[in-house]
């Protein structure tokens, strides 16, 4: 788990939007421009602690389930593309140059990763960071 | 054999961090925590291997047949940076909060030399189609297996007693050159 801290910036039901202030982990990383340059460190958190706009807020980002999920993800992607491969490379059903016919099925086999994981696993709430607590309330 | 042999060779004897010495920036950037190194190093086997695949054919099946092999630069750069955006499209679209958490390994994944450089390498070596999946898995795995013992590594030196003058970037290039050092000894693995 890693905590955080943010200040919401607008409440959207069960979620809420915030801006995520550069944390210790951020200090030494190269690419702390690129990153809060590109995003601005926003991002949606469930909201079960009902803060508001403005708040400062604590959040939980659970690590290990993302790792888990992304593990998944490319072990899954990396598996079909080299079951497409040799498909397309051995079997080549289209006749064709087995290079293109291998790359072609090595391709559509990795993109079917998405629709394949994209199930409750990867659409959960679970995935989302959480506010865990409000550290200052906006008066 | 001929691909297991790729395969090792790849990932441990020419390990393109600590060998070639390529992908050094995310290797020190994102290497100062175990869950970010792993993140970082499995997203990049993904990416790795999908663009030295469409690199391949692009190089034999379009640059070769019309002679504009001095393109192959240009147009690998072009394939990685799009291949991560349709990448990054796919991901937004199945699944929202694993786009939020990824959002930033992946811009910088374009930005990895070590990418560019399997997709030349291979193309260098003449290796067939197979045999550039397999080396493009083999670096990508190698690159992941670097950045998670760096990332082990730094994260036990927060509890030592570094000297002042060799903390941050001192303490952490020594490291890395000790390790690769280490890896040094699987030279001799294959003949």
């Amino acid at each position: 788990m890693r905590y955080e801290k943010a200040i919401v910036i607008k409440v959207e039901g069960s979620f809420a939007h915030l801006v995520a202030e550069p944390s210790e982990s951020c200090e030494h990383c190269v690419f702390k421009e690129l990153c809060l340059g590109n995003t601005e460190g926003k991002l949606k958190a469930i909201n079960r602690v009902n803060a508001k706009e403005g708040d400062l807020v604590e959040f939980e980002i659970d690590i290990l389930s993302l790792n888990k999920k992304l593990i998944l993800l490319s072990s899954v992607g990396l598996i079909l593309l080299f079951v497409g491969a040799l498909i397309g490379y051995y079997i080549n059903p289209f006749k064709m140059n087995p290079s293109l016919s291998g790359g072609t099925f090595a391709l559509v086999f990795s993109f079917l990763t998405f629709p394949i994981l994209k199930g409750k696993r990867f659409s959960s709430k679970g995935l989302y960071p959480e506010i865990k607590r409000i550290i200052r309330r906006e008066k | 054999m001929e691909l297991l042999i790729v395969f090792i060779s790849a990932l441990l004897i020419n390990n393109f961090v600590l060998h070639y010495f390529l992908g050094i920036c995310p290797f020190i950037g994102v290497s100062n925590r175990l869950d970010s190194a792993i993140s970082m190093g499995m997203a990049v086997t993904f990416v790795m291997t999908i663009a030295s695949a469409v690199s391949w054919l692009i190089y034999y099946l379009i640059l070769v047949p019309f002679r504009v092999e001095f393109l192959e630069i240009v147009s690998f750069i072009l394939v990685i940076a799009s291949l991560v955006q349709v990448v990054e499209m796919f991901i937004k679209k199945a699944s929202p909060p694993l786009y939020q958490a990824l959002g930033i390994y992946l811009p910088l994944i374009t930005t990895n030399c070590a990418i560019l450089g399997v997709a030349l390498i291979s193309v260098l070596k003449e290796y067939s189609f197979i045999e550039t999946l397999v080396f493009s898995l083999g670096a990508g795995l190698g690159f992941a297996l670097a950045i998670t013992i760096m990332a082990g590594i730094r994260e036990e030196l927060e509890f030592a007693d570094v000297p002042e003058t060799l903390k941050g970037p001192g303490i952490t290039l020594i490291t890395a050159g000790i390790l690769a050092l280490a890896f040094m000894g699987f030279s001799g693995l294959i003949k």
